[in-house]
């Protein structure tokens, strides 16, 4: 499957509302039930805790829990904000919060985990928890390489992109970001993070491209963002705001904030418009994801939404 | 310490040089591998990522979306590696060396916070929970522990102390930083674009004043910025400008306006020569909950 929704919504109500259930009440309840479904799964979810490992199981469970998104045989595409690159704390993906998004993918049935940008070298072993969980990540393979050129009618700024075949093909796609302060887009979260499948060349253009010069030019930037992140919704958002730059972001080092959140969603501008709240922004003074919101791509006040909160 | 690996696309300046092609300035050649600490002072360390050097946008490579504010201020060359130290933690390095002194002073001033603690290590520096940040001559370092502890920050002292003793320039801060107020000041910035710029304060839009370059004063309860432009005549059309891109201006005239920003604060610019001074009083109204949704 290369579509953003992975599971049938037929498979999707047949495992939600319960099979026997379902079968038994007929037709007429399927409305009903899928009411219910909806209803007790949250849009949001936001769980606060030290132990960032089971804050990210509890995040999934609120939203439904991870069987919603990944059918068993899927190919699931991790995009973890964890390059080579990132090296300080606060810049990069916690491992705990990866860890848990691989076990409950595996939980799950995915056939094969693939990311989309390599994480560094060593990154799982950055959590001791890592060899408690062999298997699972033996499923975690790595980016097979090859780019792809794709059209994006619908972007302003941004009209091709050269994106990482991995988000292209995969079954399933998770984006695993941190919330952080960025210097260039003040934020950098769901949105952002999808620059890291973008090509080198791609990403040099969203920072060169408007022809103004310098490095200044912020809007553009943001609207590319935007743009580019129409090439694929992700199924699923779940963004470190566990310890994160609070100052000199991206790559820091700065000040760091511990909120201890894991924020889980299939929105990503809600996703993103809750966490810059974090960094100490209001969501309309994060361009992308202003841009983002008119896009349609998602609600930027995300109190509009079910919202859930817990703590472990 | 020796072997720093250049990075792959400094290939054709080293090349240029060995072969005859346009020179570099020597202020862009610097040999930053020789102000690393010498092996016998720092016993029982390991070296567990190589030094590497990236110039120009080479930056990217190393800090990919962070290399733009270091553009911004004039970059020259980085030297970044990595130690384990006898106690287990990592200590990172990173040698920045900027086109001038007044580009290092602007890097430093505009990434360090009131949480830090002033310590005397080269022409400034600050030492914070994990990491330390000073500046001297052209060049900023630096020097971040993969997490803090008190050895660790003991580890970053002595570190940066033996790489500031092999730096021998030495740098002033820029002379438009020093035309601020200095009662009261709390901590002072040097700013050469918009990207700096947004770090200390967001106007909204789109680098209303066209700042090029700039000095920022923190004071108890309002902040000052000090904008230079080339020429006065070019100083009064940004503030025109400004003036039209900031509306609703509550007062105005050639010479500056005033205007009560989204959080409540009052603004004032006004038309000083060559630049224009801004000057912003904080709101007095309780700041919005970390988790307020919306404005």
């Amino acid at each position: 499957m290369s579509t953003n929704s992975p599971i049938p919504r037929r498979e999707f109500l047949r495992r939600s509302a319960g099979f026997g259930a379902l079968a038994l009440t007929g037709a007429s309840a399927v409305p009903r039930l899928a009411a219910a479904a909806v209803a007790e799964t949250a849009d949001l979810a936001i769980v606060e805790g030290a132990d960032y490992f089971s804050d990210t199981l509890k995040a999934v469970e609120l939203l439904g829990g991870m069987k919603r998104f990944v059918a068993p045989g899927a190919r699931v595409g991790l995009l973890i904000n964890a390059p080579s690159w990132w090296t300080k704390p606060g810049s990069f993906t916690s491992p705990e919060v990866s860890l848990a998004a691989v076990k409950l993918c595996a939980d799950a049935g995915a056939r094969e985990i693939v990311g989309i940008v390599n994480p560094a070298g060593g990154y799982w072993e950055r959590t001791p928890r890592a060899s408690g969980f062999a298997k699972e990540l033996a499923l975690v393979k790595p980016n097979p390489g090859g780019w792809k050129e794709v059209d994006i009618p619908k972007g302003r700024s941004l009209k091709k992109a050269e994106v990482n075949r991995a988000l292209l093909d995969c079954d399933v796609f998770i984006n695993l970001p941190i919330a952080k302060n960025h210097e260039g887009t003040g934020f950098s979260g769901c949105l952002k993070n999808m620059m890291g499948a973008c090509s080198h060349s791609t990403n040099r253009f969203f920072h060169n491209g408007s022809g103004a010069g310098g490095y200044e030019d912020v809007a553009f930037l943001s609207q590319c963002i935007a743009d580019v992140n129409l090439v694929r919704k992700p199924d699923l958002c779940i963004c470190d705001a566990t310890e994160f730059l609070l100052t000199n972001g991206p790559a820091g080092p700065g000040e760091i904030r511990r909120a201890q959140k894991v924020v889980a969603g299939t929105d990503a501008v809600a996703v993103d418009a809750y966490c810059s709240t974090l960094v100490g922004l209001r969501p309309a003074q994060v361009l992308m994801i202003v841009m983002a919101h008119k896009h349609g791509q998602g609600q930027i006040d995300w109190t509009k939404l079910v919202v859930k909160t817990a703590t472990t | 310490m020796s072997g720093v690996r250049q990075s792959s696309r400094a290939g054709p300046l080293l090349a240029a040089l060995l072969f005859g092609g346009p020179a570099l300035p020597a202020a862009e050649t610097a040999d930053l591998a020789a102000l690393l600490p010498a092996a016998d002072q720092i016993p029982g360390w390991r070296v567990v990522v190589s030094p590497r050097e990236f110039k120009g946008e080479d930056l990217f490579d190393l800090i990919d979306g962070g290399a733009d504010l270091y553009l911004e201020y004039g970059f020259s060359q980085v030297l970044s590696c990595r130690y384990e130290t006898a106690s287990s933690f990592t200590l990172q390095i990173e040698i920045y060396r900027m086109r001038d002194d007044a580009a290092a002073y602007g890097v430093y001033s505009i990434t360090q916070s009131g949480s830090g603690t002033a310590v005397e290590i080269g022409e400034a520096a600050r030492l914070y929970d994990y990491y330390l940040t000073f500046w001297k001559g052209p060049y900023c370092v630096n020097v971040t522990a993969s997490g803090p502890s008190a050895a660790a920050r003991r580890e970053i002292l002595r570190l940066a102390g033996l790489i500031a003793a092999r730096i021998t320039a030495t740098g002033a801060v820029p002379a438009l930083v020093r035309r601020l107020p200095r009662e009261a000041l709390r901590r002072d910035c040097y700013v050469r674009g918009p990207l700096g710029l947004s770090t200390l304060h967001l106007f909204g839009g789109d680098n209303p004043f066209r700042v090029q370059e700039g000095a920022g004063g923190f004071y108890p309860g309002w902040r000052l910025f000090i904008f230079r432009y080339p020429s006065a005549e070019k100083a009064a059309a940004c503030l025109a400008a400004a003036g039209q891109a900031l509306a609703p201006p509550v007062a105005a005239n050639a010479t500056g306006f005033a205007y009560t920003d989204h959080a409540g604060r009052r603004i004032a610019a006004r038309l000083e020569g060559d630049c224009i001074t801004v000057r912003i009083e904080d709101a007095h109204q309780p700041a919005p909950a970390p988790s307020s949704p919306m404005p």
